[in-house]
């Protein structure tokens, strides 16, 4: 970890908490929070509340797997209203580039600053797989299109924005896709499109996550892009091999699953082992931070969050004063059977 | 070529359920090539459609008549005698052949009896893949010659996206990877340093219509 | 295609009035006249006999007539006389047919006799011969002595160009019989040459498989069959023993060349010779001969049963057996030498071959699927063939006999000319849109597609049928989606003509399996057949899907489909087509409710009973089904 003072003085593009600590060289830690299918914030508040003041921002999923859900953009807002700082995420699945902008403007001007550019999961698996995937621009160009905007202060058809929209960036990177060749250089292109930060797949094969970090320190790409790999607690034994065999495209360990099988208490093995890659990726050269992607179990960051030693969050507000945890959040951890994992907490 | 299939006998029959007298158009071109509006399919079709009818006591009378294509207003001249003969057309050319003779015979009812699918190559007797989607500006000189409009399942001009795994696409294991194609082609080739270059975003107009196409040098003053 | 000045006479014979007892010709001659279309019609009493002919001769030239119909009996013998007359007046004897009335007994049966093949004789195309030119030269490829005999066989009538594959390599082979082009590849220079039939003679390899004999590995005392035939060497005061049986199962070829072998030792003075085998297959000619004559000779023939080990030393080897008919545990043979026989494998340019020429191989890998209709020479292409081991070891009379079959097949080309009747199919360039797929779907790689401003279509371009390569089939008839493509004596026209006013059930007969079942089965139970319509055709390949569908639509309940049994199809895969546009026929009754109302049967020309069952089980499909609703009435 570099101090502060180390680094010379840098101009922040949007100015979010999330872009600080990276540009400060301190380890980053965002959370993440999937809205609900249904017009409600409950979730969207029990969970955000945990996250308060133990992670720097916190991701909102648009539409994943192509399963409608109250938008990210909405969901983003509201994690503003609280107090919080939201990653908000966008798909090139479900607007054109008009809509894309148009709804940088707002969220923008309502106080979301971090901007996550995905390509977004194919209509063919979610629950409306007729519908017509718009796909008008790749996540290339859509990254593209936000630095254009931010940087030279016009649309994406050249015309002037006034007041454009200043986004901090996000791509996402997949170790494990193939060509595996060719992910080092496609993440080079983001870079070169204008992407600030990347968080990658959730690592699930540590082998083939170093073997990608080392070309990615290789070509220094590390040197140019803040870099968090994607951290999942999986719930279960059954679930990691499930993963493996069931699941297209998904590479998991038989390292990763062995670990959870042995584990006495599951939940808890599946905590340790996310506590585990958090400390090995604090002393992997090229990454910056880590993104813990509870899927399903958000309920779990602050305890993985506290025993991993991430806190205090440097920039993040509430940092000195996380929030209490909730009844309802704790009630889930007991019916986890790990309402013990951090007693301090309990 | 196009490519289209037969429409499910049931919808055909809902759509002349009114008439007595029907013409059952077929066509040489691109529907006889894929084996699904050829002369043979006008007679299999019009069988079974009698069959039917009698079979529910509201016989049909139904006249056969293949010729060249359906697109152009020539060769639609000669379905006159018939059409005039009938209370409907069902045509068995593709999409554009059907609303070309409808253009022809406005007063008489023009019904499809295919689904025209895509522009596609004969891989094998019997078997089609899209290859083109006619998107109006090409970019398989960057490709390697791979469309990724058409075999990319995004229709991504960056890809692959992160769902590419051992060459396959995330939305069936029966899709190859249109990138993985791509990437595999240019390697050969020895022009992998395309896939560096970022296409920028693509000029949708080209793409959808309407879309017309003159030749100002080549069009017919008859005056 | 239509033809016009079709000119019919129609001769009425009494047969020397066997026919009169039970139909009244008059009365015949009278309904045809006020129904059909014909020239010129007459009674006889023997319309066969000497002066009769030379009337028929003179009405030909009176009254112009091209077309005969002899009505009375279809004696081969008459018949031949009729066609020879008609030969002489320059009608074809596709446009002579007779009808047999010795089983017709009313007017009725005979009129209706009549007016069918009237109209078969006014739809049927014109048929002539073709004369082509073609390239008498042979082309043989291989080198082993299987393919110099059948060289020098050929050579005797015809020139005959030999290569070894190996220094000498066929690259590709374009065109059809009688003038096939070959690229060869000759020390990195490339020939083409012209060949009118191309004969595979590549033999088989030998190939040791020590698994057989227990991992033994040969060694300078245990030898593998070849290597001991190859190795010019003297046994003279050796002993050598011969292992049979464990490999080469399938063949003669290692008892063939053992037992010469044996012999030849005993002559050159061996002082002892060997045969150890599990069984004596002598199943071949002269193989018995010679086993008896080794007996004389004092060569010993030894059993074993079962287990075996096999060792060596410097000194010699030895084979350890235990003997089925001798109350002792264990024998053991030492010998100076041992041989033990090998397995016959394919020879290796065998696939790339296949991939060249478009042929196929079969069980083994050999050359020639297992087809009866393909034995013993023949390929799924006219004029490409197979002889001797490279399609399946053989030795001794089987082989001379194929040399022989193959000679005999070549010298249609010898005199440089060749002549065919032009029955192969015609296509309507108007119709065909080049779609390629009649020249996919044909198993004899029989069509090319041609371009000739000739060609009325919008490419000046269609698929063209080879007249020697085309075997008649049909296959490429029923797949044309554009009805382009008419096979001459079963055209659509002649088909639906046929079954216009069919009988309950119709069914198409392949005219190899299922049209000889159903006379066999009729004799069998002639009744079954009183509500059967029976149209044959050259190969269930032809029968389209449209047929199918038009007898039900003319009035059937039900239709058959009779072809010949799987992988038994004389023309490779028609019977398979055949059955996907049976599921594709049956689909369409389906979707509009006419219920379960067509039988596919395989069946082969000598099963009547199982066609009887099959037209039992088709009349209880038509018993559930009902009656078909379908029909559609003018």
């Amino acid at each position: 970890m570099t101090e502060a003072n180390d680094k010379p003085e840098v101009t922040l593009k949007s100015g979010s908490a999330l872009e600080k600590t990276y540009v400060s060289g301190q380890f980053v830690c965002t959370g993440e929070v999937g809205p609900p299918m249904e017009s409600s914030f409950h979730h969207v508040d029990m969970y955000g509340e945990a996250m308060k003041g133990r992670v720097d921002s916190i991701n909102l999923t648009d539409n994943q797997t192509a399963m409608t859900r109250l938008a990210s953009w909405g969901a983003a807002i509201r994690l503003i209203q609280l107090g919080l700082e939201p990653n908000w995420q966008m798909t090139c699945r479900d607007r054109n580039r008009l809509a894309m902008q148009a709804d940088m403007m707002a969220a923008y001007a309502l106080g979301v600053r971090n901007l996550l550019c995905l390509t977004g999961d194919h209509q063919a698996f979610g629950n409306h797989p007729g519908c017509k995937g718009v796909y008008d621009v790749d996540s290339l160009q859509l990254i593209s299109i936000a630095k254009r905007l931010r940087d030279d202060g016009c649309f994406e058809c050249g015309a002037e924005c006034k007041k454009p929209p200043k986004f901090f960036i996000g791509c996402a990177a997949n170790p494990f896709g193939d060509p595996f060749e060719f992910r080092v250089t496609r993440l080079e292109k983001k870079i070169e499109a204008g992407a600030d930060f990347v968080q990658t797949q959730c690592i699930l094969d540590w082998d083939r996550w170093a073997k990608f970090m080392d070309l990615v320190v290789q070509r220094g790409l590390h040197k140019r892009i803040f870099i968090s790999p994607g951290l999942m607690p999986v719930k279960s034994p059954k679930m990691a091999r499930y993963m493996q065999h069931g699941v297209p495209g998904m590479i998991v360990s038989n390292e990763f699953c062995e670990f959870l099988e042995k584990a006495e208490n599951g939940k808890i093995g599946a905590l340790d082992l996310t506590v585990d890659y958090v400390n090995r990726c604090k002393k992997m050269e090229g990454v910056a931070g880590v993104h813990i992607m509870a899927v399903a179990w958000e309920e779990v960051v602050p305890l993985v969050v506290t025993k991993a030693g991430l806190l205090p969050r440097p920039f993040a507000a509430f940092k000195d004063n996380p929030a209490p945890i909730s009844d309802e959040i704790k009630a889930l951890w007991k019916k986890a059977t790990v309402e013990n994992y951090v007693p301090e907490l309990a | 070529m196009i490519v289209a299939e037969g429409k499910p006998v049931e919808k055909i029959l809902e759509m002349v359920a009114p008439f007595k007298k029907v013409l059952i158009a077929g066509c040489r071109g691109c529907v006889t090539v894929c084996l699904t509006g050829g002369e043979k399919e006008v007679g299999i079709l019009a069988s079974q459609i009698r069959m039917a009818r009698s079979k529910d006591g509201n016989p049909i009378e139904i006249l056969e008549q293949t010729e060249e294509r359906q697109c152009d207003v020539e060769y639609n001249a000669k379905f006159l005698e018939n059409v005039e003969q009938v209370d409907a057309i069902v045509s068995l050319a593709c999409g554009i052949g059907i609303q070309y003779l409808g253009e022809k015979y406005p007063s008489t009812p023009i019904f499809p009896g295919v689904n025209t699918l895509m522009l596609g190559a004969n891989i094998d007797v019997g078997k089609w893949e899209e290859r083109c989607m006619a998107c109006g500006d090409c970019v398989l000189d960057k490709t390697g010659g791979i469309c990724p409009i058409t075999r990319c399942s995004k229709s991504l001009l960056n890809g692959p996206c992160g769902g590419s795994q051992n060459g396959v696409c995330e939305v069936s294991k029966d899709v190859p990877c249109g990138w993985q194609l791509i990437y595999d082609r240019l390697s050969e080739i020895g022009q992998l340093d395309k896939m560096r270059e970022i296409i920028p975003a693509k000029n949708w107009l080209r793409a959808k219509g309407p879309r017309t196409y003159v030749r100002e040098d080549l069009t017919l003053d008859r005056s | 295609m239509t033809i016009t000045n079709i000119r019919i006479g129609i001769y009425l014979c009494d047969c020397d009035g066997k026919v009169s007892k039970k139909v009244d010709l008059s009365k015949v001659k009278t309904a045809i006249q006020s129904q059909a279309e014909f020239e010129y019609i007459r009674e006889a009493d023997v319309v066969c006999g000497t002066a009769e002919q030379e009337k028929v001769a003179a009405e030909i030239d009176k009254y112009s007539l091209n077309r005969l119909l002899i009505v009375g009996c279809n004696d081969p013998f008459i018949t031949r006389k009729f066609l020879q007359l008609a030969e002489e007046k320059d009608i074809s004897r596709y446009n002579v047919e007779f009808i047999d009335l010795s089983a017709v007994d009313s007017v009725e049966a005979a009129v209706s006799a009549i007016n069918s093949t009237l109209g078969k004789l006014h739809l049927r195309a014109e048929i002539g011969y073709e004369e082509l030119a073609v390239t008498p030269d042979v082309l043989v490829i291989g080198s082993g002595s299987e393919a110099a005999a059948v060289a020098k066989a050929i050579s005797k009538n015809q020139p005959v160009v030999q290569i070894d594959h190996e220094t000498t390599r066929v690259v590709e082979v374009d065109g059809f019989p009688g003038s096939f082009t070959v690229r060869l590849l000759e020390n990195g220079k490339t020939i083409k040459q012209s060949f009118g039939a191309i004969v595979l003679a590549l033999g088989a390899q030998p190939q040791y498989d020590a698994n057989k004999y227990g991992g033994v590995n040969l060694d300078e005392r245990i030898l593998s069959l070849s290597q001991f035939i190859k190795t010019d060497k003297s046994y003279t005061g050796k002993k050598v023993a011969f292992v049979l049986g464990k490999a080469d199962a399938d063949s003669l070829l290692s008892f063939a060349a053992v037992l010469k072998a044996a012999l030849d030792l005993k002559d050159k003075g061996a002082s002892e010779v060997d045969v150890i085998y599990d069984d004596m297959k002598v199943c071949a000619d002269n193989l018995e001969q010679e086993y008896e004559l080794a007996r004389k000779k004092g060569v010993n023939f030894l059993k074993y049963d079962g287990e075996f080990q096999i060792n060596s030393t410097s000194a010699g080897a030895t084979f350890q057996y235990r003997e089925p008919f001798l109350p002792i545990d264990a024998t053991r043979v030492a010998a100076d030498y041992l041989v033990l026989a090998e397995d016959f494998v394919p020879a290796a340019a065998t696939q790339e071959l296949a991939e060249i020429l478009d042929i196929r191989t079969g069980p083994g890998g050999f050359f020639q699927k297992d087809n009866v209709h393909f034995l013993p020479i023949k390929s799924n292409r006219a004029y490409i063939l197979f002889v001797g081991s490279c399609h399946g070891p053989i030795h001794g009379t089987d082989l001379y006999n194929e040399i022989e079959a193959v000679v005999a097949e070549v010298s249609a080309f010898a005199k440089g000319k060749a002549q065919v009747p032009s029955l192969q199919p015609r296509v309507e360039a108007k119709k065909c849109a080049v779609c390629l797929t009649c020249y996919r779907c044909c198993p004899h790689h029989a069509i090319e597609i041609v371009h000739d401003a000739e060609y009325d279509n919008m490419y000046n371009s269609a698929a063209r049928m080879n007249p020697l390569a085309c075997q008649r089939c049909g296959v490429c008839a029923g797949e044309c989606p554009g009805k382009a493509i008419q096979l001459p004596l079963y055209s659509d026209q002649e088909i639906l003509f046929e079954i216009k006013q069919p009988a309950k059930i119709v069914a198409y007969a392949c005219e190899n399996s299922g049209y000889l079942a159903s006379e066999f089965a009729k004799t069998l139970d002639p009744q079954l057949q009183k509500d059967l319509q029976i149209v044959e055709v050259p190969c269930s390949g032809k029968i389209d899907v449209i047929y199918l569908l038009k007898a039900l639509e003319y009035g059937a309940d039900g239709v058959m489909l009779l072809v010949c049994h799987k992988e038994n199809c004389k023309y490779v895969w028609g019977n398979n087509r055949a059955e996907q546009r049976k599921e594709r026929a049956q689909a369409l009754l389906n979707q509009v409710g006419l219920g379960d109302r067509i039988e596919f049967v395989h069946v082969a020309a000598n099963q009547g009973n199982q066609f009887n069952a099959a037209v039992k089980e088709m009349a209880e499909k038509i018993r559930q089904s009902g009656t078909n609703p379908g029909k559609v009435v003018k």
